[in-house]
């Protein structure tokens, strides 16, 4: 007989030998455990699903400011003479900046932007000092917020951002 | 001999109901998700050096920090992707959204309107005790790379809705975490 053809009938076969009660019984007792596949597959799908969509989502906090009240609070003398930050985008993507604080020369390193606060906080008090920022139209708001951020690591307390948008 | 038959039959456990209740569950949180995430849209943060942004109290951090916040996020197109930017594109704001209301950039009178809105909100809402007109905040919720010209207005249009109090949104620096 070729060997395909044993094959076939070994794999076919639905010849049932007798089994005796005593050992059917033994056989049924092995198979009382239920199926736990299908739980581990959702297990697994759920998992993967979770790791695929899930995006960690970065630590976000909010930096207190001031405002100018509407209708022209600048005609107001203040009693301190503020500092003034001018924020000029550089480059033609506008993706650098220059930030100029009063007399200082200008600078685009915000750790520079830090000191020159920080050397005129040193000056007075720093919670009644007005700083005010002037902030070019087409300066990206990132550098905005460095420029308000250096302002408050510095102490400083009275914020504001100018009405025009050129400086 | 009938009582030692059942004993020995196979008893199976059907699975169905908990796969269909496993699928009921990821169908519910999904969705409860995406409208939880609606509120805030997604934007990519200005990172600060040695941010002084404060972030949630990390003791508690699902408390809700900003009852008397009237937020204004303002998108670009480019949402909370920071890949393949066309920066002359992300520089433009695409929309004012407060809460789920989105409105057109450009658009201040709806803008200032929304603003007005939430404000009274807040001061009507009775799960919000002791908040008084002074308490109320502007949080601007803005893309790192929209230019100033485009968020400038929501400042104005806070102004108009009598709200001198603003705070920036900020991502927290971990190394120099600022404390409540």
């Amino acid at each position: 007989m070729p060997i395909n053809e044993i094959m076939q009938i070994e794999e076919g076969s639905e010849e049932q030998h007798y089994v005796a009660p005593r050992q059917k019984r033994q056989m049924d007792k092995k198979s009382m455990q239920p199926p736990l596949t299908p739980i581990i597959d959702v297990t697994f799908e759920l998992l993967l699903y979770f790791l695929l969509t899930s995006t960690f989502r970065k630590d976000e906090g909010q930096i207190p400011a001031s405002l100018p009240a509407a209708g022209g609070a600048a005609s107001e003398a203040p009693p301190f003479r503020p500092i003034r930050i001018i924020i000029m985008p550089q480059g033609s993507l506008r993706d650098q900046v220059v930030y100029t604080v009063d007399n200082n020369p200008p600078t685009d390193k915000p750790e520079m932007l830090y000191a020159y606060l920080e050397s005129r906080a040193k000056t007075g008090d720093p919670a009644e000092i007005p700083v005010l920022i002037k902030s070019d139209g087409f300066a990206r708001w990132k550098f905005v917020v460095e420029a308000f951020n250096a302002a408050v690591r510095a102490q400083f307390k009275k914020i504001a951002f100018s009405g025009d948008g050129a400086g | 001999m009938a009582k030692k038959q059942i004993t020995g039959s196979i008893q199976e456990v059907n699975l169905t109901p908990m796969i269909d209740s496993t699928f009921q569950l990821i169908i519910f949180f999904i969705l409860t998700a995406q409208m939880a995430s609606q509120e805030l849209a997604k934007v990519s943060l200005p990172e600060p050096v040695k941010s002084m942004a404060i972030g949630a109290d990390p003791d508690k951090p699902d408390q809700p920090t900003n009852l008397n916040n009237v937020t204004v996020n303002v998108v670009n197109k480019y949402g909370d992707s920071d890949d393949n930017r066309q920066m002359e594109l992300a520089g433009k704001a695409e929309c004012y959204q407060l809460g789920q209301n989105k409105i057109d950039a450009g658009n201040i009178e709806a803008l200032t309107a929304a603003i007005k809105e939430r404000k009274a909100q807040i001061l009507s809402d009775k799960n919000i005790k002791n908040v008084k007109e002074g308490d109320i905040i502007v949080e601007i919720r803005a893309d790192k790379d929209i230019v100033f010209q485009d968020i400038e207005p929501v400042m104005r249009a806070a102004a108009e809705a009598k709200i001198n109090k603003m705070s920036m949104t900020a991502l927290v620096d971990p190394e120099h975490r600022v404390k409540r």
